[in-house]
């Protein structure tokens, strides 16, 4: 048996040794014959050196393949931006098409690892510093993006590591307070601007326990996912944050933060708040639209979820309350990354730059709920959706959403640990002590 | 469910009958007359090209889509490789993946160490529940007198042909708090898929034990505390261990009634005549025949529990509080979810020694066991 | 005889037998009540799952019967009918396939003899243990290599092959006395006539047996759908669509739709299973170890 083994162990070297060289011989090959592709191969724009004119001319970009990556959002989004993918195929000649995923991370990941990537691909600001650092992202070219100064500073900072900017932003969400009108004037609770108010609209609010709310008996004053996502806005709004500005530190064990995390776990701990898991929710959205909670904590992508499955909901938005040190919040934007190794960069960025430019923004935005990363654009999205300024007034106060190369696994903790805090099984203290020893080890090393 | 491996298949002779033989054969062959021979290795025909060129299809896509692969996940296991740029423009790192699973204190030892507990708490349950809920429905089958035999078999075994994602859907149905299963069971509702807390920890606090000593939180393994490795299975993963149980039985049934039906009647009625009361027949003289078969349903079991992932990914995605992340669902969270794709690979090198080394017990055991 | 004995196994009275059906009947409900129940729910409203998760019958206080659920089986996003095709298009390929490689290769090990056989044996036993878990990352590797990523071929050829399948079609083929390939041999016949005229038909409960685990194995198969075809949803097999389906972020769970689908990735296996029931339980029985 043991020479059995030994003999098959050696087999399998020999076949691992033939096929490694198989594979960097193809990937070579691969990269030739792309440079190759099209008219356009002299013009491979390397680095931010030379200043390249990439508005494309009519037709200019005749037959050149281009592939756009996303995750799958509603049925109506995905035909929106494919429709405006297809209008800039029409103009430049390029064969364009926009292919949502249903499994992105796994899709992207398999196309990255196998050295094909798709030309432009969402990439989420959180997502941002691993694919960078990965040298999976190719800067943004000088004079690729048009008027790059039109868009929101803090949005291109999302987008910018190590002094690098890699990608203009598709659009941006930021969190509001979404709450049902009738039941809270029914109730006779005005809309919370407070810490304070939001704890006794969500205790009055609240008729039953968690039990009671999924069983469709009971309502609960608001839901609200267990994340750091959710609850960061409100250490903002104390003070606080998880780390320094320059993500060198962790700045979690604070009495600032303790105190926010104490307000919010309150919520929970008191019955006033629910997980949407607790109440048979996929997401706070879906408890919301189903009626089960009065309020609750959600961004910009929540008006079209309740549209397409809760059409009969009556919804408002309003600011996140104010905490005792300030107004906080999250903006959260995805851009459209470009491959560093795409087959064709000129095209691609000019793809990007005809959804990302003033025009491209607003008409892929005013059809939607998300809002333009484009200054020059906000008003005309507003007189679109005047309902939903309050998420605007939101980027005023609002901190990026992303940190340095393998920082989800220190949210995992953050994250892990908040629903023990929730769940009774663990103390705030340990949340901070092992989120800030978890932290450490990656900001330190 | 998949169960992973084969092992050894040495059963008492499969149930199957062989036809009429076709006329071609049945004048020049006395088939029929003599007994079965079965002989290894006899050269019987043809030069030898001809065994390669029947097995060559197989074996190279064995090859290339088994074992080059394991390959190519050690290879990895030994790079500084996210899973976002081609892993040949990686650099070597040694065994630093193996160190920050293992060794280096931090949150993927932690992961991983919960990841061990979560899966041990699993296969510890769902083992002996579906060893002995298998062979217990077996053994009543089994008994000549009943009727209806076919159609309890097949409600048994229905659940293990059905897809593992679909039963996996219509358990967490049936487990939400609104669900069947808090309707029809007379407690307080109960939240079974989102509830971390572990049985063990709820057991000792029914016995007064509320607060865990505090060496057991101030210490601990691999990073994680002794009072979290004592937790038991979280709730959500017991309503995951019910499942698995639920579908696995018909299999495992099918294996233990095959096995009873070799126990010739006569055995058992001379049991009876000798005076043994049933249960006293069942304990010393069916179970001690059915020792081969039980250890191998045991060790398929526990091969195929270390490998649970389907029903992880369609229930709680590792939640909740990573109570139900098992190694097998992190390779997957790691390498395609974290960009993790070399300690992804790591796991998967670990969990493969941990099977390959049960396998290598089970073909030992059976074979000193001296099954049939 | 027969009353004599009918009489032996419950010396303890009716109420033993009495107990063992009340177990038996007890187990049956377990197993089968829920798909009943997914059944049901798959035609009720959604407020109606909410309000009577148990219940056997729509309320017409909630709407009563409805189609909803099937209607929304066939969406942009949520695509059924393509789903089952794909099922169906690589169940019935990755089968044939299975069950012919394995009857060759089977067929060889046992009843043949050349040089390096025991070690290709020996290889087969070790890659039966190996679980498909461990190979998912190295295969997407393997498969972008020989372009297949993302396609039909990728989805069914790494199925076709399968330790197990090999390791079964040899025990078959152990089990038939080499006194036929002798005579075959006499009679004139090549190796090829005597595989394909002698051997296959006499290994034919074999090959079923093996045939409705495989179909069973492929149409169930999860974890290869999952890494041979992420960036291809048009390709998505049941298992994996209906995964997807409810793992989607942002979207409402519409239980009676999702159970619709769980109940059409079941109803065919169910089929298959129903016809061909005594060589599942054979095939079960036989080698102790489902595909």
């Amino acid at each position: 048996m043991r020479h059995r083994t030994y003999v098959v162990l050696v087999l399998l070297m020999a076949l691992i040794a033939a096929c490694g060289d198989g594979g960097s011989t193809d990937t070579t090959t691969a990269g030739a014959t792309e440079t190759t592709t099209g008219d356009t191969a002299g013009a491979t724009t390397t680095a931010a050196g030379e200043a390249t004119t990439m508005a494309p001319e009519e037709g200019s970009l005749e037959g050149v393949e281009l592939s756009l990556w996303g995750w799958s959002s509603s049925d109506a989004e995905n035909t929106a931006l494919s429709d405006l993918v297809a209008q800039f195929s029409e103009e430049t000649g390029a064969v364009a098409a926009f292919q949502p995923q249903a499994e992105y991370d796994v899709a992207l990941q398999a196309a990255l690892t196998s050295g094909d990537p798709p030309d432009v691909f969402y990439v989420d600001s959180f997502r941002l510093p691993d694919l960078a650092d990965a040298g999976a992202l190719a800067p943004v070219p000088e004079g690729a993006v048009s008027n790059p100064d039109d868009i929101y500073p803090s949005l291109r900072e999302a987008f910018t590591y190590n002094d690098t900017w890699y990608c203009p932003p598709k659009d941006f969400s930021t969190l509001g307070l979404v709450y049902d009108p009738d039941v809270l004037e029914a109730a006779g609770v005005a809309v919370p601007t407070t810490w304070e108010e939001l704890a006794a609209a969500a205790e009055t609010l609240t008729t039953g326990d968690a039990a009671a709310v999924a069983g469709g008996t009971a309502q609960a004053g608001l839901s609200m996912g267990v994340e750091y996502p959710r609850w960061g806005a409100f250490m903002f709004q104390n003070g606080a944050a998880m780390t320094n500005e320059d993500n060198t530190a962790m700045t979690l064990d604070t009495p600032e933060a303790r105190e926010a995390i104490e307000y919010v776990a309150g919520l929970y701990q008191d019955g006033y708040a629910v997980k949407p898991a607790a109440v048979d929710s996929g997401w706070s959205g879906e408890a919301f639209g189903q009626g089960k909670v009065a309020m609750v904590v959600e961004g910009n992508w929540l008006p079209p979820a309740m549209a397409a499955d809760f059409p009969d909901r009556n919804f408002a938005v309003a600011e996140l309350p104010t905490g005792p040190v300030g107004p906080g919040n999250f903006a959260f934007t995805v851009c459209y990354g470009v491959a560093a190794d795409a087959a064709n960069p000129e095209a691609s960025w000019a793809l990007v730059d005809y959804l990302t430019n003033e025009e491209g923004s607003l008409a892929w935005t005013e059809a939607f709920s998300v809002m333009p990363a484009r200054q020059s654009v906000a008003e005309q999205w507003i007189s679109a959706h005047p309902e939903l300024e309050p998420f605007v007034a939101g980027a005023d106060y609002s901190q990026r959403w992303g940190f340095v190369p393998g920082f989800g696994d220190v949210l995992s903790v953050f994250n892990t640990g908040l629903e023990g805090v929730v769940d009774g099984n663990m103390t705030i203290d340990q949340v901070i002590a092992d989120t800030t020893a978890a932290g450490e080890g990656v900001l330190g090393g | 469910m998949t169960l992973g491996s084969g092992g050894r298949v040495d059963d008492p002779a499969p149930a199957v009958s062989l036809p009429e033989a076709p006329p071609i054969v049945s004048e020049a062959a006395p088939a029929a007359a003599g007994p079965l021979k079965v002989k290894r290795g006899k050269p019987i025909q043809g030069a030898s090209g001809l065994g390669w060129m029947f097995s060559a299809p197989a074996l190279i896509g064995l090859l290339v889509f088994v074992a080059i692969p394991i390959v190519i996940a050690a290879w990895v296991s030994f790079r500084d490789w996210s899973g976002l740029v081609s892993p040949f423009d990686t650099e070597y790192i040694g065994f630093e993946n193996y160190n920050d699973l293992l060794f280096q204190d931090g949150v993927r030892r932690t992961d991983f160490a919960l990841s061990i507990r979560n899966n041990f708490y699993y296969v510890l349950f769902v083992v002996p529940m579906q060893t002995t809920l298998a062979f217990v429905l077996a053994v009543i089958l089994n008994n000549r007198f009943l009727k209806g035999k076919g159609f309890f078999r097949t409600s048994y075994y229905f659940p293990s042909i059905t897809s593992s994602i679909a039963v996996t859907l219509i358990f967490v149905f049936l487990f939400q708090t609104s669900g069947a299963i808090n309707a029809i069971l007379p407690f307080e509702t109960i939240n079974w898929l989102d509830n971390a807390h572990g049985l063990f920890h709820n057991a000792l606090g029914l016995i007064g034990v509320e607060e865990p000593p505090t060496w057991m939180i101030e210490n601990g393994f691999m990073g994680v505390t002794y009072w979290q490795w004592i937790a038991g299975p979280s709730v959500a993963m017991f309503a995951i261990i019910l499942l698995v149980t639920w579908t696995s039985i018909g299999t495992f049934m099918l294996i233990f009634l095959a096995g009873l039906q070799s126990i010739p009647e006569s055995v058992e009625e001379a049991a009876k005549v000798d005076g043994a009361s049933t249960f006293q027949t069942f304990w010393h003289v069916i179970v001690p025949l059915m020792k081969p078969t039980i250890f191998f349903v045991v060790t398929i079991g526990l091969i195929a529990t270390w490998q649970v992932f389907d029903q992880i990914y369609a229930t709680n995605f590792g939640g909740p509080q990573k109570t139900t992340i098992t190694p097998a669902f992190l390779i997957y969270f790691q390498s395609f979810r974290n960009s993790q794709a070399a300690l992804a690979a790591a796991i998967a090198i670990l969990l493969l020694l941990v099977i390959m080394i049960f396998t290598f017990l089970q073909r030992r055991l059976i074979k000193s066991t001296g099954d049939v | 005889m027969v009353a004599a004995t009918a009489r032996s196994p419950g010396e303890g009275g009716g109420w033993r037998r009495f107990l063992g059906y009340v177990v038996l009947i007890f187990f049956a409900l377990v197993f089968i009540f829920p798909f009943v129940l997914a059944l049901v729910s798959s035609f009720k409203t959604l407020p109606d799952i909410q309000a009577n998760p148990v219940q056997l019958w729509a309320d017409p206080e909630y709407g009563g019967w409805t189609l909803d659920g099937i209607r929304g089986l066939n969406t942009q996003s949520v695509r059924i009918p393509r789903w089952a095709l794909n099922s169906t298009v690589v169940t019935v390929i990755a089968t044939l396939g299975r069950v012919f490689l394995a009857s060759l290769a089977g067929y060889a090990l046992a009843k043949m003899s050349y040089p390096g056989k025991q070690i290709l044996f020996a290889l087969i036993i070790v890659l039966l243990a190996v679980p498909g878990v461990v190979l998912l990352i190295p295969k997407f590797l393997i498969l972008k290599q020989l372009g297949l990523l993302n396609s039909y071929a990728g989805l069914i050829v790494p199925l076709m092959f399968d330790a197990f399948a090999i390791f079964l079609m040899k025990q078959f083929f152990e089990q038939l006395p080499d006194e036929l390939i002798e005579a075959a041999a006499i009679d004139g016949a090549s190796a090829w006539q005597t595989f394909t005229r002698v051997m296959l038909p006499l290994a034919l409960p074999g090959l079923i047996a093996l045939t409705i685990l495989s179909v069973q194995g492929i149409w169930n198969e999860f974890l290869h759908p999952l890494i041979a075809v992420p960036a291809a949803p048009e390709l998505a097999t049941l298992p994996l669509g209906l995964a997807n389906l409810r793992a989607s972020f942002g979207e409402a769970q519409p239980w009676n739709t999702i159970l619709a689908g769980t109940l059409i990735t079941t109803i065919p296996i169910a089929i298959v299973f129903f016809v061909f029931q005594r060589y599942f339980v054979q095939g079960v029985a036989a080698t102790g170890v489902k595909g």
